[in-house]
């Protein structure tokens, strides 16, 4: 909607070179103009943040900002990028600055993962990133970064907004009112921030009434590598149009609605609710209903039972069908949201066993499973 | 009746009316209630905004599909209006229009209107046997859920309602059979955790229960969730989960002021020996602290607090009762929102006091002065605590109109007065106990282990020496054959001597290694920082590489930096893992499946093969660092490495994990040169070493990489863990095998690392 260039300011203790690089690595493609600047004092930030604050979209923190620099150790800055953050998201609530998105990001491997564990800071920042993502996933952090700071201009300038409008949520999909609910209380007082946490945090990072491209695979039963061509046409023409987020956070969250795609399924492939499917047949019903040619049923992985799939394991990311997932923890579960699964396979073969835990339910479960394995 | 009223309204063809699908009723218990453990806390949220001081749950064979649950309180009940209105009525309003309960007025804690669907949710039939406290009979309605079916008329189902006796004087049975998930332990203790957060604390202290005091007992706002599963008839009661972790508090303060005015306080803890006999501390009003004074306006006040340190485990171990380091990080986090010194008054909580946050007592600011900075950590959040005052005619205490908080007269000012005073009291005693003494100085030993050896070798020298004058002085005088295993003696000491010069040696090298591996990490995180930096650089040359050459160049640019990165990202890790001082079961897998990531390249370098192999899961070594594993492996490699250059041939690394009775097993095997047998037993000593000697000119790294200390590094990290160590009969194709055995972590250790 705005082609100008969006500008975000960059704070980083380490020195200058470093920074001014990592910030042209990140403007290189011409969306992002970052700005790297080093932290100094609490003070000088923070009356150069507040006098030049319209003329950035969004800031970028570099978590430790006191290590690095000479400066930054001698103690000049006595700040955490949290307490930075704190204080600009309370002028921000308390209407005194305009609002804009601030991420979190670190040079630290497993950061993210580290960084969950840590619910403190959970509302302060819209994203949390590892710098390896500046490079690696180059293309999707910028958009994402993009889109966070289109989006609080957008909130802020157009100021009027109903739930509906939020999510953009088509006729046919009915939304659970208690989302409704707390969309409707962010919006009568609106505090960009708040609102973007809610729909990032509850909405569409945790699947729910949407689901990401790895739950559609799964849902649809195909599997996306032995599929690549016939997925993207899949993509592109059969599902986009009628069933993709709209909503905010659309352009760099790439999500699909869950009751959409059932619709969708029962409209174009069959009446019946494809989770009474295998991956087979739904492959081949909607080979047979679409006329796309080379899309692979995604296949079971080891352990499953059953390939009646509808949802991704969160270690391998590969379709499994929840009688065969083991839930994992999740924290602040809301009840719209769904229960997330880890194969089997994949907990026994500890993959990415970091990143989750187990539900406890799970314990007898799972002592049965085991007995199940060494006996057959 | 309504039925009738119904084909009426469809004769009447003039208007129009909403009808509802009984089917909905159906779809709204699954889709509000995903979960069946958040149906349950429903129907307990339920009890408690009905005003029951207790609420019991019966699990009845509920191991499989099938079986009952009976929800039984003693709240006030309904009779037949509210049923009617309230249960029966889809979305009733009440809870919107009476936020707070009648009697105790409590904050309503369920949802709107979910209760019935959570009933629905659980269970095909539903018999709701309620009574208020004013009426004859009871009233029982049988609820088939059955009944409501897609395509019928919700008002044309119906459920009969009877009049039968009385079971109890109030409150409400719920009997949901056929229940449509199985219920084990594990999740019924997960529901009763669940619901527990809505537990007022009843920690009435034994003295006051005891004593004449009364707090009314159908006025005490308490709520009691009990739970129990019946299989077959055998009663399992799933137990209270806050009592047992009291009982592991490192101490239980209490203390009290009397009828006539005194004030007493005293210290129990098993852990720190402290028991309460001859123990108790007398409190003066007065601020002499040697003359007792009596309080004039407070009596009957009493306090119980139980106190916790956390991350010290150590100090719990004392006769049977310790507590595990999850355990006490369990207490922590439950500490974040529950700990604190709460007031009671009459039996009722006296918000604010004690909540998270409220420093009512000055205990987190006292502990904040420097005065303090040494002493025992004594916050807010290491106690959990509840201080009762009896009132019963408000003369003392005036409560504030908005019902939060007493005013603060004169009476409270004693009341902080004393416990204030008492508080202290107890941190002072706690921290001159003998047991807290002993520990700190246990404490202090551990993590002083000094390196005096050089000292002590000096000193056996110069008793050698001495000895030996003495024996050549007395050997002089002709006094012969007193002498007598002196030569022997000699000898052991000698050996002695090496033996410990030896080491001293060693422990040198260990240190300059140590030293080294502080300095590696500190430039390994530099480095780190320089990675986003080189990538932004590399990918705006990427983007704008013209030449074909150029493009190549900025390709293998990449890679190579990937690859340094890879082992800078491990190295990183390694010794980030390494600052955390706790031990975890390791599940070798993952140890060896990112050891072999980090590798990879520079073996493929090499030439060299690398392939891993498990058999079975769950191999958790006994709780290790991460960072031990990584110099177990990394010397395995290098050794490998260069026995593999210096055979000349294609390379080949084989890692295998499996376990044998309560064993972890790994065994590294490579098709290098070899060990010949006369070295198999040396290859572990210090400085044994088989890299050629470093030449003249070498730099210091040189020579410490061929230090021959790195396997004796490794026998030493698995012998400490009561591990072995040894050369195995390599698989065929391979010329080495180095085989570890470690013992298994056990079931409990495995549980622990694996759920939340």
């Amino acid at each position: 909607m705005n082609n100008m260039l969006n500008k975000f300011l960059y704070l980083d203790d380490a020195g200058p070179n470093i920074r001014d690089a990592t910030a042209n690595g990140l403007s290189r493609t011409g969306i992002l103009d970052v700005i790297a600047e080093e932290p100094m004092t609490w003070d000088s930030r923070e009356s150069l943040i507040l006098n030049n604050i319209q003329n950035i979209d969004g800031i970028i923190l570099d978590w430790r900002l006191t290590e690095e620099t000479d400066r930054a150790k001698s103690g000049a800055v006595k700040y955490s990028a949290e307490a930075l953050a704190q204080h600009l998201r309370f002028l921000a609530t308390d209407k005194a600055i305009k609002d804009l998105p601030i991420v979190l990001c670190s040079a630290n491997d497993g950061f993210k993962e580290y960084y969950r564990k840590d619910s403190t800071g959970h509302d302060l920042f819209d994203e949390v990133f590892e710098k390896k993502d500046f490079s690696s996933n180059h293309d999707l952090v910028v958009m994402q970064l993009k889109c966070l700071a289109e989006t609080y201009k957008k909130i802020q300038v157009n100021g009027k907004y109903s739930p509906k409008s939020v999510l953009s949520n088509p006729p046919n999909i009915d939304i659970d009112a208690r989302i409704f609910d707390r969309i409707n209380d962010l919006i009568k007082n609106m505090v960009p921030h708040e609102l973007v946490g809610f729909l990032l945090n509850q909405i569409i990072k945790k699947p729910g009434i949407l689901i990401d491209e790895d739950i559609l695979a799964a849902r649809l039963g195909i599997d996306r590598d032995d599929s690549q061509e016939g997925w993207r046409k899949m993509l592109d023409s059969i599902i986009n149009p009628s069933i993709k987020y709209q909503g905010l956070l659309s352009e760099g969250w790439t999500r699909w609605w869950a009751e959409g795609f059932v619709q969708w399924w029962k409209e174009n492939i069959d009446p019946v609710h494809p989770q009474f499917f295998s991956a087979k047949l739904r492959v081949k019903l909607i080979g047979e209903k679409t006329g796309i040619a080379g899309l692979k049923p995604a296949k079971k992985m080891k352990y499953c039972v059953d390939s009646e799939f509808w949802t991704a394991c969160i270690a391998t990311k590969k379709p499994i069908a929840t009688s065969d997932g083991l839930r994992i923890v999740s924290f602040n579960e809301q009840p719209w949201q769904d229960e997330q699964y880890v194969s089997l396979y994949a907990f026994l073969e500890k993959i990415h066993s970091d990143s989750y835990k187990i539900n406890p339910m799970e314990k007898e479960r799972i002592y049965n499973l085991k007995k199940l394995i060494k006996n057959g | 009746m309504e039925a009738l009223e119904k084909k009426l309204a469809e004769l009447d063809k003039d208007k129009v009316k909403f009808s509802v699908d009984a089917g909905i009723i159906d779809r709204l218990g699954r889709e509000l209630m995903a979960k069946q453990e958040t149906a349950v806390s429903e129907l307990v949220k339920n009890a408690y905004d009905a005003d029951a001081n207790e609420v019991t749950l019966q699990f009845i064979n509920t191991d499989a599909d099938g079986g009952t649950l009976i929800i039984e309180d003693d709240g006030h009940g309904m009779d037949l209006d509210a049923m009617r209105n309230g249960f029966m009525r889809l979305s009733s309003t009440d809870k919107l229009h009476n936020p707070v309960s009648p009697k105790f007025s409590r904050k309503r804690a369920g949802r709107k209107g979910i209760g019935r669907f959570a009933t629905q949710r659980l269970g095909k039939k539903l018999t709701i046997i309620t009574q208020i406290e004013h009426s004859e009979t009871a009233l029982k309605v049988i609820i088939d859920w059955e009944g409501y079916q897609i395509d019928r008329d919700i008002n044309l189902v119906a459920n009969p309602v009877e009049e039968i006796p009385k079971l109890k004087k109030q409150g409400t049975i719920l009997i949901i059979d056929a229940l449509r998930e199985n219920w084990k332990t594990s999740e019924i203790q997960r529901v009763f955790r669940y619901v527990s957060d809505l537990l007022q604390p009843s920690y009435l202290s034994d003295r006051l229960k005891k004593s004449e005091v009364t707090f009314g007992s159908q006025e005490d706002n308490t709520f009691i969730v009990k739970c129990q599963k019946n299989v077959n008839g055998v009663v399992e009661v799933i137990s209270d989960i806050d009592k047992s972790f009291f009982e592991k508090a490192l101490a239980v303060f209490e203390g009290y002021v009397d009828n006539s005015g005194e004030g007493f306080c005293s210290v129990t803890s098993k852990s720190l020996g402290i028991d309460l006999m001859n123990n108790l501390i007398s409190i003066t009003a007065g601020k002499n602290r040697d003359k007792i004074e009596l309080y004039k306006l407070i009596k009957d006040v009493h306090f119980k607090a139980y106190y916790f340190i956390y991350n010290r485990t150590d100090y719990y171990e004392d006769q049977g009762i310790g507590i595990s380091s999850i355990e006490l990080k369990r207490v922590n986090d439950f500490a974040q929102t529950s700990s604190g010194i709460r007031l009671y008054r009459n039996g009722f909580r006296v918000p604010p006091f004690g909540d998270v946050g409220n420093d009512w007592l000055d205990i987190d600011e006292r502990s904040n002065m420097a005065s303090h900075a040494n002493k025992i950590p004594l916050n807010n959040r290491n106690l959990f605590g509840f201080v009762e005052i009896t009132d019963e005619n408000g003369a003392f205490f005036e409560e504030t109109s908005s019902r939060e908080g007493l005013i603060i007269n004169e009476a409270f000012g004693e009341l902080v007065d004393f416990l204030f005073k008492a508080f202290d009291a107890c941190r002072t005693r706690v921290e001159s106990s003998t047991g807290f003494v002993e520990k700190k100085k246990k404490r202090e030993k551990r993590s002083k282990v000094k390196n005096d050896q050089k000292e002590q070798v000096k000193g056996l020298k110069e008793f050698l020496d001495s000895a030996e004058e003495s024996h050549s002085n007395s050997t002089d005088s002709g006094e012969k054959g007193e002498g007598f295993g002196r030569e022997e003696a000699k000898a052991a000491l000698e050996k002695l001597v090496i033996v410990l010069d030896e080491q001293i040696d060693e422990i040198a090298m260990l240190r300059v290694l140590a030293g080294m591996g502080l300095a590696i990490g500190e430039f390994v995180h530099e480095i780190r920082q320089f990675s986003p930096a080189l990538e932004g650089d590399l990918s705006v040359l990427h983007a704008n590489a013209i030449t074909e050459e150029m493009k190549q160049g900025v390709n293998r640019l990449s890679q190579n930096f990937e690859q340094f990165q890879s082992y800078a990202a491990y190295f990183d890790q390694t010794i980030r893992n390494n600052s955390k001082r706790e031990l975890h079961p390791i599940e070798i897998r993952s140890v060896v499946r990112k050891f072999v990531d980090t590798i990879k390249r520079n073996a493929s370098k090499s030439n060299i093969q690398v392939e891993s192999e498990f058999v079975g899961y769950d191999l958790y070594t006994c709780p290790m660092h991460t960072s031990e594993w990584n110099s177990i492996l990394f010397n395995f490699y290098s050794n490998a490495r260069k026995a593999i250059i210096k055979a000349d041939v294609q390379g080949k690394i084989k890692i295998v994990g499996s376990q044998d009775s309560g064993k972890i097993i790994l065994e590294f095997s490579d098709n290098g040169i070899g060990i010949p047998e006369e070295n198999k037993e040396r290859v572990f000593n210090a400085f044994f070493t088989t890299s050629t000697p470093v030449g003249r000119g070498a730099s210091n790294s040189e020579e410490l990489l061929g230090s021959g200390l790195g396997l004796k590094i490794v026998s030493e990290i698995i012998e400490s863990y009561d591990g072995e160590i040894f050369i195995f009969k390599p698989p065929i194709g391979f010329k080495t095998c180095f085989r570890i055995e470690l013992p298994k972590a056990t079931e409990e250790q495995i549980e622990n690392e694996q759920y939340a």
